[in-house]
């Protein structure tokens, strides 16, 4: 288990395609963006560590818990984005738009 | 004569043009393997269908084919090291494999990185002394096409690549063009205009020469399933019985980009590849059943004179501060003040500027083969608009398909029974592998 894990210990994070309804379960150990690719969703990335920006996902439902470093104080508040490499979320439960 | 809107769609081949669709269904030559030497040589920056890539063969021999800016920031991997199986940008050290494979990011520790993503790769086929490439959906490729010159010994084929001022199109054009060949190429085709009397040229080797002086030929078009073929008939002599006779010419016309030039000894294939909308490899792959002298193609060719061009960086090189290399003072004995065929039209294609503006010209019937050439385009093209397969698509066994060298044949006889082959050139509708 490390920082950057999608789901935390003890517990199962599961994350809603919007677009389809599709629910995809992260193993502990994975980021989210682990988890989608693993599941064939194509997400854009690149650093993997919450640096670059490129996995930003705007988020539907549910409340990130933020690890990156490229989202705003103001970004946060919004609640409206995530950056699936590194962050998770409350609740073990958020909906993409994906 | 075109429309404007017909010209713009027949001539850009960009990523986002119905042409440059289009060509991405095909694989296309991209270089000749004679560029790339031996392991760990130098890397070549090249251009197709108005994109940038780097090409290299890796310490195994495996020629790698990559964007050519580093997928990190953006350095050109041209400047990169050749080395280990794979080729490392200068600027942070990262290393790719010919396969796009991410082998070091040495200011990246994160092994999950590598194993994640993968430099923009694309397929490599190597025949024929050609590097082939495929720029489509990726996994869509057809299955790599079969020509008669990928088979037999080296020492039969000859292989010529020329980078043209020019778009594609003026050149294609140019060779399913069969009137020009007796009055731009007079000096191959009779040696003895000057004189105003015909002299045919016995030379097996050379595609420009022709039999008969008849400069208005009649054509006859037949589609095929790789594109059309068409018949330029001339006048011929009469025959034993006096009876009238044609001199017949047959050259096949493989959609998109080829075509088949005959000489009586060697088949003359070519490619017009778009590297931009306005210039463009001509690949000239000279094939027979015997050992062909390359030196003696290339000086037919007119491509002997560094002037014009060298084999180092395969660059056509002619502009208007000498009137394109023209020599006035040598027109009382050479009809153009250039010399050889494939100068002669490189020229021309360079004289019409970048694109030509085809709203302003007037064809006659000697242009039908031009014409059609255009039409089979156009119609590829909207089948592939429309979500269907374009014209030739599903031919990969191109080794049947033959063009004819002058052939004295009696007035009426079916030219279509001296290429049997290419009427039998079956559409395959076998699907294409899904790889990668």
């Amino acid at each position: 288990m490390t920082e950057q894990d999608g789901a935390e210990a003890g517990e199962q994070l599961a994350v809603e395609l919007a677009a389809t309804g599709r629910t995809v379960l992260v193993p502990a150990g994975l980021s989210i963006l682990e988890a989608l690719l693993d599941e064939g969703v194509d997400v854009p990335f690149s650093c993997m560590e919450g640096i670059c920006g490129s996995c930003r996902t705007t988020v539907v439902a549910g409340l990130p818990r933020h690890r990156d470093s490229v989202l705003t104080a103001a970004d946060r508040a919004a609640g409206d984005s995530i950056m699936v490499c590194c962050s998770g979320a409350e609740g073990g439960r958020i909906v993409l738009d994906l | 004569m075109l429309t404007a809107a017909e010209n713009e769609t027949l001539t850009r081949v960009g990523p986002d043009t119905p042409m440059g669709r289009l060509m991405r269904r095909f694989w296309l030559p991209i270089c000749t393997s004679a560029q790339l030497p031996g392991p760990d040589g130098d890397p070549l920056r090249l251009r197709l269908l108005g994109e940038s890539f780097v090409v290299f063969r890796d310490t195994a021999g495996r020629v790698g084919i990559l964007d050519e800016f580093c997928m990190h920031r953006g350095v050109s991997l041209v400047l990169g090291r050749v080395e280990k199986c794979g080729i490392r940008c200068l600027y942070h050290g990262w290393q790719f494999a010919v396969d796009g494979t991410i082998m070091d990011t040495p200011n990246h520790r994160n092994p999950k990185f590598r194993e994640r993503l993968r430099a923009p790769a694309f397929p490599v086929l190597e025949a024929g002394g050609l590097v082939w490439t495929y720029l489509g959906v990726p996994g869509r490729q057809p299955p790599p096409p079969r020509y008669g010159f990928m088979t037999g010994p080296d020492s039969n084929r000859a292989v010529i690549r020329l980078n043209t001022a020019a778009n594609y199109l003026q050149l294609y054009e140019g060779g399913t063009d069969s009137s020009h060949v007796g009055i731009l190429h007079s000096n191959t085709a009779n040696p003895s205009w000057m004189l105003e009397e015909f002299t045919p040229v016995a030379d097996e080797d050379n595609p420009g020469a022709l039999a008969v002086s008849d400069n208005a030929p009649a054509l006859d078009i037949e589609d095929t399933a790789f594109g059309y073929h068409y018949v330029a008939k001339r006048e011929g002599p009469p025959g034993p019985d006096g009876a009238p006779t044609h001199s017949i010419r047959v050259t096949p016309v493989l959609l998109p980009v080829g075509r088949i030039i005959p000489a009586p000894a060697y088949q003359f294939f070519v490619f017009e590849v778009p590297q931009s909308d306005t210039v463009t490899s001509t690949y000239i792959v000279a094939h027979g059943d015997r050992p062909i002298d390359r030196a003696r193609i290339l000086a037919m060719m007119g491509l002997d004179d560094p002037r014009f061009w060298n084999d180092r960086d395969c660059d056509f090189r002619a502009d208007w501060s000498d009137r394109l290399g023209q020599d006035r003072s040598r027109m009382h004995e050479s009809w153009t003040g250039f010399g050889g065929i494939e100068q002669e039209d490189a020229v021309l294609a360079v004289s019409m500027g970048p694109i030509v503006d085809r709203t302003k010209e007037h064809v006659v019937a000697a242009d039908r083969a031009v014409l059609h050439l255009r039409a089979r385009l156009l119609e590829s093209v909207r089948r592939n608009e429309d979500g269907l397969d374009p014209i030739g698509l599903d031919v990969v066994d191109y080794t049947g398909v033959r063009s004819l060298p002058d052939t004295t044949v009696p007035v009426g006889q079916p030219w279509q029974e001296l290429v049997p082959g290419n009427a039998l050139v079956p559409d395959s509708s076998e699907p294409a592998p899904v790889t990668g």
